[in-house]
């Protein structure tokens, strides 16, 4: 018996779809999102530079951007980098 | 289960709790093209009143078996007036990667949440604040 699939409307995100809404959030909040990043894993909640950005976009920013650089292949650049000792 | 059967689940969830999109629900949901149904994001913001909004993201994956919808990573917050006064969230960046936030941002130590008791809290937290101002 075939699993039922959702009739629901579909909609579809990519790279630059990502791109776009961290652009977004860069504007809105007058910060890089390397910066932004930084600061949310390193300091947390208690980062002076994430005054003004409340919690829930701080998560979305911070799921957005692991998003973009899973789809990017970042995350394995940056092993295989680690691996080779090229960084 | 592909995420798009995950996604009707959640859909379901939200109405029999009273929550609509502010969008439609086609805004609410998306596929992360190329990935076959196995990859997705939830991003919305659901009116519970005048004022009062719970917002929510989850960012799916597809378990290897096909059966399984794991959340990397979830967000519940209870906006009201312009202020989170309810949080939960799963950020594998933060230790614990499971926690919350009170009124005044503190941290709550808590563990995984349901979406369906997220949105009860959150209607609950909302009660509570009413009652108090």
């Amino acid at each position: 018996m075939p699993t039922p699939t959702s009739k629901m409307p579909r909609s579809y995100y990519n790279a630059h779809a990502l791109e776009r809404t961290l652009h977004s959030l860069e504007q809105r909040f007058n910060l890089a999102t390397p910066e932004f990043y930084e600061a949310h894993q390193a300091e947390g909640d208690d980062s002076p530079l994430l005054r003004e950005v409340p919690r829930f976009e701080r998560h979305v920013w911070a799921s957005l951007y692991a998003e973009l650089r899973r789809l990017n292949g970042d995350d394995f650049a940056e092993r295989a980098e680690r691996e080779l000792e090229l960084a | 289960m592909d995420i798009w059967d995950y996604f009707e689940q959640r859909r379901r969830k939200c109405e029999e709790r009273s929550l609509v999109p502010m969008g439609g629900w086609a805004d609410v949901f998306s596929e992360h093209e190329g990935s076959a149904g196995k990859v997705g994001l939830m991003l919305g913001r659901f009116m519970l009143r005048e004022g009062a909004y719970l917002k929510i993201m989850e960012r799916v994956v597809a378990g290897g078996s096909g059966s399984d919808i794991h959340r990397l990573t979830y967000a519940y917050f209870l906006s009201v007036d312009g202020r989170e006064i309810w949080g939960r969230e799963r950020d594998p960046t933060h230790e614990p990667a499971e926690h919350g936030h009170g009124r005044d941002h503190e941290h709550v130590p808590v563990g995984r949440i349901t979406l369906q008791d997220a949105i009860k809290e959150a209607w609950e937290a909302l009660d509570e604040y009413d009652r108090e101002t």
